[in-house]
């Protein structure tokens, strides 16, 4: 059996369905995730370069939304993938009860697949609490591959003022010695 | 410019041991000084009887004109020769002529042994008092130096080619030829589904148009950071060069220098800095009303990859110097020129530059259209996130359902 044309699966709903399950629907999926994947690798590293810069709240705000972001792009992959699952399985119980149906997909010559075909996009892990003081990182150094790298966040200067100018009132100087005198 | 950490941290080390050495040449001047006017006063006191013994004065140099202040670094050993400045009176002390009896002679000698080992004494003093000066000054930068602008523009880079340039809306609100057979269906899952469907194109503009906001916070950052970091480089390397001057006049005058040569020190012109990061977002879509009009979305990716393209070039951006109103004269001017500047030109500059991030940049012009966007700020894209989850339009909702969505009598 050869696929049909875009065009022919067009003329009729279950096509536009078929369609929609195992073309649209996926690919859009894919892209998101990719997306996301991205999205989170970025946004890695610029929760560790926020830590390093002192975590201020213009860095945690703007992570923040980085992550609320990330959360929508993820829930979206997973919503994709079941909306795939969903038409498909909308469109085989059309194929079961409705004759006008059936007759479309014989015309089109189509089989539906009875589980999500391409296999479901990957969500990804969920983000930590990225606006959280810190970061943690997986590191590379010298071919050495190092997981969950803890990155602390770079303290304000010592509150403490710095009064060395005042150590000068410290040691006295040494005493002057008489002059030799017979 | 670019900025290397390691030679900061190496000039900052640099100029602890050249403040030691410039503060224990203070420390052994001042030593001799006193000891002179001590031993002067105390000889005009003493009976004429006794200064007829033969009182005179000599100068260290023409005891042991080896003598040198104990610099590790020999090119900074001064020889102390002149009372106050080049070719002023030789530094000379009272003492009581050696005749033909060798203890007076012994006597003499006992005298500048224990003169010059009070002198090492009081320059010791200074070379150590300026220890740890260089880590403090370490950990006032620390919040600026440690941050890579250069790891920040490739991520940022590869978030405008990766995740901006793919999040385009389709060119179709109905992108999977589904909306029109969508209506007939009445079960499970149904209604999440038309939603989801209905406000995807949407909910792809709004994470483009935030995903651009964080791309500007940080590219800001990359700009702050370049600035400050450069700047303190800069001026650190100025106030180790004044450092160098000031020491070998030491030696060339022999003496504490009369009018030391100092020059104003380099530092950047954080608003200068300011306005070249808020350069770089001016042209962003941002916010407001922009948010919820995905029509408008398209046409701002040629902005963010310039804006990228300009944060990525961070080591090419100029900001400019000045000169720091700042004395130089002495050790502790010198160390209070240094670490003064570092924390409120550099440190606060710096926070500063991240407050404006934060609240917005005060110099920009309020809109004059009231449905214009709003100014770039985090805070401002905070306000239009919460506000949109307040609304129930920042998710486009949620497919949990992954069964059929129809019930018996839906129309095909």
């Amino acid at each position: 059996m050869t696929n049909p044309s875009y065009e022919n699966l067009m003329t009729a709903d279950i096509g536009r369905m078929y369609w929609a399950a195992t073309k649209a629907l996926p690919d859009q999926a894919d892209l998101i995730s990719a997306v996301a994947k991205s999205l989170a690798a970025g946004l890695d590293t610029l929760n560790v370069q926020a830590a390093l810069a002192g975590d201020s709240p213009a860095l945690t705000g703007a992570l923040s939304i980085g992550g609320d972001v990330h959360a929508v792009l993820r829930t979206a992959v997973t919503s994709l993938n079941n909306a795939a699952q969903a038409v498909l399985a909308t469109a085989a119980d059309y194929a079961r009860t409705d004759d006008e149906a059936r007759e479309d997909l014989h015309r089109l010559g189509l089989r539906l697949p009875s589980v999500a075909d391409p296999a479901p996009a990957s969500a990804g892990p969920a983000l930590p609490d990225l606006a959280a003081p810190g970061a943690t990182t997986d590191i590379d150094i010298l071919g050495i591959h190092l997981e969950d790298v803890q990155v602390g966040t770079t303290p304000d200067p010592t509150d403490v003022d710095y009064e060395q100018g005042q150590q000068m009132d410290g040691p006295d100087l040494p005493a002057t010695p008489r002059p030799g005198a017979h | 410019m670019a900025f290397d950490s390691y030679a900061f941290s190496e000039t900052l080390d640099e100029i602890e041991k050249l403040l030691g050495y410039l503060m224990g040449n203070e420390r052994a001047f001042l030593y001799l000084r006193s000891a002179r006017s001590e031993l002067i006063q105390t000889t005009e006191e003493l009976p004429s009887e006794v200064e007829g013994m033969g009182l005179y004065y000599l100068a260290i140099y023409e005891v042991d004109n080896d003598y040198r202040f104990p610099c590790p670094d020999g090119s900074y050993a001064v020889k102390p020769v002149w009372s106050d400045g080049e070719y002023s009176s030789p530094l000379r002390f009272p003492v009581f002529r050696p005749t033909d009896e060798d203890g007076a002679k012994a006597a003499q000698d006992a005298f500048f042994t224990t003169l010059k080992t009070n002198a090492n004494l009081a320059y010791q003093q200074g070379v150590s008092w300026s220890a740890g000066i260089a880590d403090y000054c370490r950990s006032v930068c620390a919040q600026f130096t440690e941050v890579s602008p250069e790891t920040i523009a490739d991520a940022l880079v590869d978030l405008q080619r990766n995740a901006l340039g793919k999040l385009h809306p389709q060119n179709n609100s109905d992108w999977a030829t589904i909306e029109h057979v969508s209506n007939f269906w009445t079960g499970e899952g149904a209604s999440a589904f038309a939603s989801f469907y209905d406000n995807f194109n949407s909910m792809l503009g709004r994470c483009y148009t935030f995903t651009c906001d964080v791309v500007a916070a940080f590219g800001m950052l990359a700009m702050l950071t370049h600035g400050a970091q450069v700047g303190a480089q800069k001026f650190a390397e100025s106030v180790r060069d004044n450092l160098k001057t000031q020491l070998a006049e030491w030696v060339r005058q022999e003496s504490r220098p009369a009018d030391p040569p100092t020059e104003p020190p380099w530092v950047a012109d954080f608003t200068k800095i300011f306005g070249s990061a808020w350069a770089v977002v001016g042209d962003l879509p941002v916010v407001g009303v922009v948010k919820e009009q995905v029509d408008k979305f398209v046409g701002t990716v040629t902005d963010v990859s310039q804006l990228v393209t300009d944060i990525a070039d961070v080591s090419g951006h100029k900001f400019g110097e000045t000169r720091a109103d700042v004395k130089l004269e002495g050790a502790e001017q010198i160390y209070t020129g240094l670490t003064d500047t570092l924390y409120s030109t550099y440190y606060e500059g710096y926070r500063s530059g991240l407050t404006q991030l934060l609240s917005g940049n005060p110099h920009a012009d309020p809109p004059t259209d009231p449905n214009a966007a709003l100014p770039f700020s985090i805070d401002q894209a905070l306000r239009d996130l919460a506000q949109l989850k307040g609304a129930h339009q920042w998710s486009p909702g949620e497919v949990t359902h992954a069964g059929s969505m129809t019930e018996p009598g839906d129309d095909y």
